[in-house]
């Protein structure tokens, strides 16, 4: 053997060596942070797991929306080899149809849904099965444990934790909290190595609403039951405290507004009362008859003719409500009887642009700015652009479109002397600091004025009025009727048959308490608002009245509750 | 122990140790998924170097001269299991190539043997006539018709990186013996359109070949392995994640437990790890030329560097093609790598140079 040949070669491995020796040292050395970064981009991500969203409560407290643990149960259908079978045990268990399951189960890929937001209870039931390829995952839930009594105000937390509709939407700020952030390192085959926090949950904070769990239940059952006893599509109540604008009710039912199409069938989860505009009639007139007032236009003995029921405005003949046929009225009684051609002959005399700046100044054609998604202005035009009827029509609340809070919150002003609140579900601080802030209070109204019409329509609830059925005993109450026809798109006229009917009042007149407005849209048959709105009112202003405490006679007393001394539950408040 | 190369015995020692550690770190996940049992190929790597440490203690046993005559008989054994394997229904096939021969419940892979074979082969007979090297035709031509035979059976199993560590050993000894450069030159010339024609025939070795020039074009796909390799190596950094806390093969490092065990290594162990590898092999080397050179026969000699050379080749190729400096070939890393045949050969190798540093000793 040569040795001088052994020593070359000793000589070559030796480079060899020192060669990968260099690599390695490039590799680790050198070249680490590269590669580490490769590493970390293909092992790491950053995931962010949703804070427990916070409560929706009532104003003393009651749970109205509250988070709690769901399961959600999954399937990877490539490894569920009995499709048929496994979904004929999971149909019982996960409530969901046979078909429904095996159709999902015959998917491709690797994950499908099956359902999801089950009660935790579930995911034992599941595991008990021991179905190859079916699995459980924890998810956040929210539940509303008041059901259909809040569902509208409270809105909508989608499957994956987003806000959809309502409250949830614009408090979701608040609601949300601020999520956990966490580092998850996986392996090749995407399982979980390890998971560190990076950033820990805020959880969200609760809303505070001003609306009241037993006075929202009493809105609720009456509109309802006066919807079905009247046939109407649906309609809205109202209930709001004219002393700060704070709602206690705010109820929606049926499909107010809708044309029968089943594209506007409306979102179930978004409040009408928000919402639907609609002419408002009658109930319209103490807005132009404060006009008047204010203006000095009329006094409460201030006369004018009926004309026996049908008057002439360019090129349009007014009525008033069939079987109704004045002479001479006040000015009063025009009101207390709900005489149109009374109503349209005052106004004659007042400026257009006088009259349309008077009711945008009391939030007529704007928004009242409640916090709550997706109010509209509703509709009323400019001067400008009116018609020779149009300043006749605006007099008894045509031509112009509102939502019920716009009534409710000039109401409102009438009933505390001339502030107007914006009407609103939390509390102010909460909601200037999340959502935009509150339109500040602003007198809009002459206490003069307020007292003066006020006391004219206490004169409506009274057997003259057109609204003895809205008379509280005990109480005096001053409101409006309103029975408005409603414009029929397809025939472009003012439709015969369907109505919205209205109430709205206050009560106790001398220092109301509550201001409550009904309105139903397409009641049954003659739809007056005294006939069909009335009783609702009665209804729910009696038991509120009794609910808060309020006595009868010598003025209001108020009934002081304290945080932690709860008024009485809904069930103790025997009918 | 008497009289044994005492350094070399421990850097074995060492390099068992070492490599059933690091096996045990990279093979739990594979054999997890594989078997359910996380010490699968731990334990069936435990006993298989329990069966190649009775064969180093029987090897260092035996009389170098013994090894002599037995040369030709184990060679031919070998031949016959290598033919053997190509007759269906003897071999047994794994991933595609049918490599093994099962005999109850011990798989045993004859390509390793004939490493072991034809390193004893050729020490014996180039060591018998070494004047005959000189001619072309009389001395290099049989020996290469052999090891050129044993070489094609092999490529037949479509074991490329047993075919090419034969070649080279079988040029590193005839270099040794005295081979004229000229004939040597000619036969690396020669071996060329051979090599060209084992990659073309099979298309995934061009794209080998392909990924090992630019394996980062393709991470996902073709340069899979490379980079994952790479990048587990370079991710170690100094010190490595700490042994057993690498996620690398855990599912990306494809081939962890086996030929890429060396990237776990550089992942878990770091530059430190690495380098300490690098330097047993390296001392390993060193001892086996320094046995082979104060050997006192000729055949003891070529012995000596032919073991060394076997296991060092292995080594380095090991270690370049996990640092992407050679294509891939699919060669193990001795004493690291799952396998039991191959754990076995290079403890025999190890058994052969400690037998040849007894002998030098007396």
């Amino acid at each position: 053997m040569s040795r001088l040949r052994l020593l070359f070669l000793a000589v070559v491995g030796v480079v060899l060596f020192g060669g990968v020796a260099a690599r390695l040292v490039y590799l680790q050395v050198i070249d680490h942070d590269r590669l580490a970064a490769r590493v970390k981009r293909q092992q790491e991500e950053q995931i962010t797991i949703d804070a427990p969203r916070g409560r929706i409560l009532d104003r003393h407290g009651v749970v109205i929306a509250e988070s709690a643990e769901a399961v959600g149960v999954y399937a990877n259908p490539r490894e569920v080899a009995a499709k048929g079978a496994t979904a004929r045990r999971l149909a019982p268990v996960l409530n969901r149809p046979v078909r429904r399951i095996a159709r999902c189960l015959n998917r491709r890929g690797s994950f499908v849904w099956l359902a999801r937001r089950l009660p935790a209870t579930v995911q034992t039931a599941v595991e008990s099965l021991h179905l190859p390829g079916i699995h459980c995952i924890r998810e956040p839930g929210r539940y509303y444990p008041l059901g259909e009594t809040f569902r509208s105000v409270a809105g909508l937390v989608g499957v994956d934790g987003q806000e959809l509709e309502g409250l949830e939407v614009a408090y979701d700020d608040l609601l949300r909290g601020e999520p956990g952030l966490y580092l998850r390192r996986r392996d090749g085959n995407n399982q979980a190595v390890e998971i560190r926090l990076l950033r820990a949950a805020r959880p969200g904070a609760n809303l505070h609403l001003t609306l009241d769990e037993v006075v929202q239940h009493i809105a609720h059952t009456a509109l309802a039951d006066g919807i079905e006893a009247n046939g109407a599509r649906g309609g809205v109540a109202v209930v709001l405290d004219p002393r700060n604008g704070e709602l206690l009710a705010m109820v929606d039912s049926g499909a107010p507004g809708s044309t029968g199409r089943r594209a506007d069938a409306g979102r179930p989860y978004r409040s009408n009362v928000v919402t639907w505009t609609y002419e408002p009639g009658s109930i319209f007139k103490p807005l132009v008859a404060a006009a008047l007032l204010e203006e000095g236009r009329a006094v409460p003995d201030t006369l004018v003719y009926g004309e026996g029921g049908s008057y002439r405005v360019a090129d349009r003949i007014f009525h008033d409500a069939a079987g109704d046929h004045f002479g001479w009225l006040s000015f009063a009684q025009v009101l207390q009887r709900s005489s149109n051609i009374g109503m349209i002959k005052l106004t004659a005399d007042l400026p257009s642009t006088t009259l349309y700046e008077r009711l945008r100044a009391w939030g007529i054609g704007k928004r009242t700015g409640i916090d709550y998604p997706g109010e509209p202005i509703g509709t009323f035009r400019p001067p400008k652009r009116w018609s020779g009827v149009s300043r006749a029509s605006v007099s008894i609340g045509q031509e112009l479109r509102v939502t019920a809070l716009q009534i409710a919150a000039f109401y409102g002003a009438l009933a505390n002397g001339g502030t107007l609140y914006p009407p609103h579900l939390t509390h102010d601080d909460v909601a200037a600091r999340t959502v935009r802030p509150l339109p500040s209070p602003r007198r809009i109204l002459s206490e003069k004025t307020c007292r003066t019409l006020v006391r004219i329509l206490e004169g409506v609830t009274t057997p003259k009025g057109t609204a003895p059925k809205a008379a509280v005993e005990g109480f005096s109450v001053a409101g409006k009727t309103g029975t408005a026809q409603q414009w029929d798109t397809r025939h472009h006229c003012y439709s015969r048959t369907r109505f919205v009917s209205s109430f709205v009042g206050m009560v106790p007149a001398k220092r109301p308490r509550i201001v409550c407005i009904v309105s139903l849209d397409g009641a049954r048959g003659r739809a007056y608002g005294g006939q069909v709105a009335a009783p609702i009112f009665r209804e729910i202003a009696t038991r509120t009245l009794r609910y808060l405490g309020i006595q009868p006679g010598d003025g209001p007393r108020l009934l002081q509750v304290a945080a932690a001394d709860r008024p009485p539950r809904l069930a103790e408040l025997s009918q | 122990m008497q009289n044994l190369d005492r350094p070399l015995f421990f850097t074995v020692a060492a390099l068992l140790f070492f490599g059933l550690a690091s096996l045990y770190s990279a093979s739990v996940t594979t054999a997890i998924r594989l078997t359910g049992n996380l010490n699968y190929f731990f334990f069936h790597q435990l006993i298989w170097a329990l069966i190649g440490i009775g064969v180093v203690a029987l090897f260092v046993q035996l009389n170098v001269h013994g090894w002599e005559s037995l040369a030709i008989p184990i060679f031919l054994l070998c031949l016959v299991l290598l033919v053997a394997i190509l007759i269906p229904g003897v071999g047994v096939e794994v991933k595609g190539a049918t490599r093994w021969l099962q005999v109850g419940p011990i798989r045993f892979q004859p390509a390793e043997a004939a490493k072991v074979a034809i390193v004893l082969l050729l020490a014996r007979t180039l060591s018998r006539h070494p004047d005959r090297l000189h001619s072309f035709r009389d001395g290099l031509l049989p020996q290469l018709g052999l090891v050129g035979f044993v070489v094609v059976l092999i490529l037949a199993e479509r074991d490329l990186g047993n075919a090419v560590v034969i070649t080279l050993v079988t040029l590193v000894m005839l270099f040794l013996a005295g081979a004229r450069l000229r004939h040597l030159g000619g036969i690396a010339l020669g071996c060329l359109p051979l090599v060209a024609l084992a990659i073309a025939v099979e298309p995934y070795r061009v794209r080998r070949i392909l990924t090992f020039l630019h394996p980062w074009d393709d991470p996902t796909d073709t340069g899979w392995q490379i980079t994952q390799s790479l990048m587990a190596i370079g991710s170690g950094g100094l010190f490595g994640t700490g042994v057993g806390a690498g996620i690398q093969k855990r599912y990306f490092l494809p081939e962890a437990h086996t030929d890429f065990i060396f990237a776990v290594v550089g992942e878990e162990a770091g530059l430190i790890g690495t380098l300490l590898l690098l330097g047993l092999f390296l001392f390993l080397a060193w001892r086996g030329v320094r046995i082979a050179r104060r050997a006192p026969t000729p055949f003891a000699q070529l012995l000596a560097a032919g073991a060394t050379t076997l296991i060092t080749l292995q080594a380095l190729l090991n270690m370049m093609v996990c640092t992407s400096m050679v294509p891939n070939k699919g060669l193990p890393l001795p004493f690291f790598s799952a396998g039991g045949s191959a754990l076995v050969v290079d403890l025999a190798c190890a058994g052969l140079l400690l037998a040849v540093s007894r002998w030098v000793a007396e």
